[in-house]
């Protein structure tokens, strides 16, 4: 069975405890068949989603480098 | 089987002491113990020391200098309950028959190492993401406000309440009562969490308790242990309610039933209030009100000082700041000054039966690696 490829977001917070980094989001987003992942979220500052937001998953960069995925809202999602 | 009695209690200031050491802060709390139960260290026969931040062999520095004969030390590290789980084996030992007098201390220094977040381990991949524990509390409030209707300024009043308490303790050195628009005000730390309601990350403190084999000889009458139960998290996938506080709900059901009392008996309790959510998320796992109705509980009054079951009246967390080896014992110290009605301006009227709850830790994947509930009586 596949994941995904969108799910429902569940929670998030935009978290300020990184002066260097500045703001960044983090979030939990429920996928079929009940799965939970948690991950960063990118979003556009302003327009932060709804819980209950369909999200995508998109390719991402960590500060470090490090190569990861986020979540983001799904063109035309529905809450 | 023996019954355990706390016959001595001491606890240090809490505030930012880089000048001191964790040493010193701990003697005055031992010692404070010692006094007050009536016997000295040569009468201890094990000592067991709750510490998170310190290194190793917390517990034997501290007592060095204060010329023991050697007896056991024990030094236990559970995160934030580390001091309620030294607890738990102090109390096991005399219960045993085992000893007779043995003393609970715990401890920590955070002024020394630095602002900010407790840090957590840097090879876990979420870490790195930047989790932190105000974000982990953010995203649980986040999701309780919006399944349950709360406004931030709800959220808000657990931290002037709590402050307002603390303010009558003279242990919790820099607290000052603050307005629900101050608490707003203050710059964002994990949206929705505001600096004010998470509890001060630089703060350093000891506190101690002598355990002694009944009737002990305190210049305080001693406090009986009702219930004393140490839980660990379970590992658990899928899409988890969050705004359930999974390991404290079921640590409450042992504790209940062990001491034989519901929620409705308690006249005080002293819980793990290190952000504003984690309060009304355990008056609902601590069965004080249904889920959902915590805000309720909050703002009718009946958590604060001349309420029907104050919360935290020591300031909790968010007053006193958070140590983490020492919150555990401190909020035992409190329930013992309050059911000895010896709590000051601060005093719970009437207060015959106190609980005490303490989490501890994030490790991915649980609600939270430890947590400890006692309940006493006098």
């Amino acid at each position: 069975m596949l994941l995904g490829p969108k799910g429902v977001l569940y929670t998030y917070s935009i978290v300020h405890v990184d002066r260097e980094r500045g703001p960044y989001a983090l979030a939990m987003v429920d996928f079929e068949p009940g799965v939970r992942a948690f991950g960063p979220m990118v979003y556009e500052e302003g327009k932060e989603p709804l819980l209950g937001t369909t999200m995508q998953v998109v390719h991402h960069t960590l500060p470090d480098g490090s190569p990861d995925y986020a979540f983001q809202e799904a063109p035309g999602a529905t809450t | 089987m023996s019954e355990a009695v706390i016959s001595g209690i001491g606890i240090s200031a809490f505030g930012k002491f880089p000048h001191l050491t964790e040493e010193i802060l701990a003697q005055t709390a031992v010692l404070d113990a010692l006094n007050d139960a009536g016997i000295t260290i040569k009468d201890v026969d094990a000592f067991y020391c709750g510490n998170a931040a310190g290194g190793h062999l917390p517990g034997q520095r501290v007592l060095r200098e204060l010329h023991t004969d050697g007896q056991a030390v024990f030094n236990i590290d559970n995160a934030c309950s580390s001091g309620a789980t030294a607890f738990q084996l102090a109390l096991d030992s005399i219960k045993s028959g085992k000893h007779d007098n043995v003393l609970v201390f715990g401890m920590d220094q955070l002024s020394t190492l630095g602002g900010g977040a407790l840090p957590l381990g840097q090879s876990d991949w979420n870490n790195r993401r930047g989790m932190v524990m105000p974000a982990l509390y953010a995203m649980r409030a986040h999701r309780y406000m919006h399944d349950y209707g709360v406004s931030p300024q709800v959220l808000a009043e657990v931290s002037v309440k709590n402050r307002r308490h603390g303010a009558l303790n003279p242990i919790a050195t820099f607290c000052k009562v603050v307005t629900n628009e101050q608490v707003l005000a203050s710059r964002p730390v994990a949206e929705p969490l505001t600096l004010l309601q998470c509890c001060p990350g630089v703060v350093d403190g000891a506190a101690a308790v002598v355990l002694t084999k009944k009737p002990g000889k305190g210049l305080a009458k001693p406090v009986r242990v009702l219930a004393s139960v140490v839980q660990s998290g379970v590992f658990e996938t899928g899409p988890v309610d969050m705004t359930e506080a999974e390991i404290t709900a079921r640590a409450a059901r042992l504790a209940y039933e062990q001491a034989g009392v519901g929620p409705e008996d308690l006249s005080l309790i002293e819980l793990h209030d290190a952000f504003t959510i984690s309060e009304l998320l355990y008056y609902e796992a601590l069965g004080l009100c249904k889920r959902g109705e915590a805000q309720h509980l909050l703002m009718s009054g009946a958590t604060s000082l001349g309420g029907q079951i104050p919360v935290n009246p020591s300031g909790g967390l968010l007053a006193k700041g958070h140590p983490p080896g020492a919150t555990g014992v401190a909020q035992i110290v409190e329930i013992c000054e309050q059911l000895q009605q010896r709590a000051g301006k601060r005093q719970v009227q009437g207060a015959r039966l106190g609980l005490s709850q303490v989490t501890g830790g994030g490790i991915w994947g649980v609600d939270h690696a430890a947590c400890s509930i006692h309940i006493f009586s006098i």
